[in-house]
């Protein structure tokens, strides 16, 4: 989950509210403050990962994800540019599918530290389907780049 | 270091088993292997959006993948089309789950299954007039008399005898030359041929078939889609009923054959040539037809089905329908293909009625190659050679038998 727009902290907590209509057991990470990436003159985003349990399909998931971004306001924009709330699905289990509606695990999310944090945080124990590595695995890997991320 | 890397192609499943044992793998190896290189693509003609969703999830969770028009899959509403995609191994493991599902998902998995498993399988052998029809074994060869009045060249009417002895020697040359049944016809289907009544159908019938009957060892089929007709002809000895509107035009046609427990042999026919989607559709004609016999009581095994070439349909889409015969074959019976000297070999290479012997050579070497069981044609010396020839090469070694006299 991730805002670079407006009130910020409102936002994740709205998208929180909206997810907990299909997801439970959730568990919240802390709030990190993250350099924008690519396009700069940018406010710092705030991003934030939930893990929880669903009865719905990867794609119902991320269709329902995308509904309730269009609804918090998102407009389509330039890539990385500023947005009032952004949803990805990272993973759903030990799926990893690979399609034109759909690709999970997220396939940028070992290079991002603004996710890689969070999840060492909440789900140390998960493994890439694909790879086996967790997430502190990747953490130790680098590839994830620039260092500006750190606890809000 | 050299590989020796190959393709292997025109493989048969059971081929992949005898290569797996040639380089030694192990029997637990071959029985977990050999559906993971058969590869399937499926094609769902009606299925709903919530369906098509978990469907297509499901297949990529286990590594095959399902293509969904994107109103279907993005509007997650209405009916669409879906292509599967995957191993029989991966087809096999989303068939264990797919019953647990909502949205009809069970019933799919057993159409799939259904589809797949009759693929797989050679229609049961037919015995008719005592010669048994052992589909898979071998391509069988259906010889055309015709006794309309443009298959004698002006010469006025023949007498009735003169008219029988000529085509007893013709159905005697037939036999020698390789045909395994004959098939009568008393009424051009030729396009602008001229419409002739039942009656007169009927009469010119009967003054040779009885004779037929009797003289000849071959099964007779009759060519005709009017009941009255091919009730006559059945009650006089002939075997078979060939239907070019496949049990549809008339609506006593399935209840005379049935009566009778005669094979018949059910052609896909159309008045125009315009297509939604070629292939469905004359697959669902030809089901439609199956079902017509068997709710009349006739036993599947009794029922041949034909594609119609040159019957509402443009030589693409004949074209078309040879190459992809092979679909043909999930509707569980044999296929008969009627290709010889018809305006698709005319149109391809510009020849006239007298010169399509070559082309209607291949397209009967591609009929076999894609599945037909049964050929219909002029020529029956030049044609049961192709057919022998092709099916050394199809079936594996030459075929010596030509005539299976006992049941």
């Amino acid at each position: 989950m991730g805002s670079n727009l407006g009130a910020r902290e409102d936002r994740l907590k709205q998208a929180s509210e909206e997810m907990s209509l299909f997801l439970t057991e959730t568990k919240y990470s802390s709030v990190y403050h993250t350099e924008p990436m690519g396009i700069s003159e940018q406010p710092w985003f705030l991003n934030q990962v939930c893990v929880g349990k669903t009865d719905l399909y990867p794609l119902e998931l991320l269709l329902r994800m995308k509904e309730i971004e269009k609804k918090l306001g998102r407009v389509p924009g330039p890539r990385f540019g500023p947005r009032p709330i952004d949803l990805d699905l990272i993973f759903y289990d030990h799926w990893a599918l690979f399609s034109e509606m759909i690709t999970i695990p997220h396939p940028r999310y070992k290079e991002r530290s603004f996710v890689l944090r969070p999840l060492i945080e909440i789900a140390p124990e998960w493994r890439d389907p694909l790879t086996g590595v967790s997430p502190a695995g990747y953490w130790e890997k680098g590839k994830h780049g620039f260092t500006g991320c750190r606890l809000y | 270091m050299n590989f020796g890397v190959r393709l292997l192609s025109g493989i048969t499943p059971a081929e992949l088993v005898e290569e797996f044992k040639r380089i030694r793998v192990s029997p637990e190896g071959i029985q977990i292997m050999k559906n993971k290189g058969e590869l399937i693509l499926l094609r769902i003609d009606h299925i709903s959006a919530q369906a098509a969703s978990i469907l297509k999830q499901e297949m990529l969770a286990k590594g095959g993948e399902v293509a969904l028009g994107r109103d279907l899959a993005y509007l997650r509403e209405g009916n669409g089309e879906a292509v599967l995609m995957g191993t029989k191994a991966q087809y096999l493991r989303l068939l264990s789950i797919l019953p647990s599902q909502p949205f009809g998902l069970g019933e799919l998995a057993t159409e799939i299954k259904r589809v797949i498993d009759l693929s797989a399988q050679t229609p049961p052998a037919l015995t008719v007039k005592g010669r048994k029809f052992q589909w898979g074994k071998r391509t069988y060869i259906m010889g055309i008399i015709n006794i309309t009045p443009d298959s004698f060249s002006g010469d006025g009417l023949l007498n009735r005898r003169q008219l029988t002895d000529f085509l007893l020697r013709q159905a005697e040359r037939f036999m020698r030359e390789g045909a395994d049944l004959l098939d009568l016809g008393a009424e051009s289907t030729r396009p602008g041929a001229e419409k002739v009544s039942a009656e007169e159908e009927r009469n010119r019938l009967l003054q040779v078939l009885e004779v037929l009957v009797k003289e000849s060892p071959l099964p007779i089929s009759i060519d005709t889609y009017k009941s009255a007709v091919a009730e006559v002809a059945l009650a006089s000895g002939a075997d078979i009923i060939n239907d070019i509107w496949g049990l549809q035009y008339d609506a006593d046609m399935a209840k005379v054959v049935a009566k009778f427990d005669a094979p018949v042999i059910v052609m896909h026919n159309k008045a125009s040539s315009g297509y939604q989607d070629l292939l469905t559709e004359v697959a669902e004609f030809l089901n439609k037809s199956i079902n017509l016999a068997e709710q009349a009581g006739l036993a599947k095994e009794k029922v041949i089905i034909d594609p119609g070439i040159g019957f509402g349909k443009t030589v693409e889409q004949n074209l078309t329908v040879i190459n992809r015969l092979g679909e043909l074959k999930a509707l569980g019976c044999p296929i008969l293909l009627g290709t010889s000297r018809k305006s698709v070999v005319g149109e391809i290479l510009n020849l006239p009625v007298s010169e399509r012997v070559e082309g209607t050579a291949a397209t009967v070497t591609a009929g076999i190659m894609r599945g037909a069981d049964l050929i219909r044609v002029h020529d029956v010396k030049e044609m049961s050679r192709v057919a022998r020839m092709t099916d050394a090469i199809l079936r594996h070694g030459p075929v010596r038998d030509v005539l299976d006299i006992r049941a």
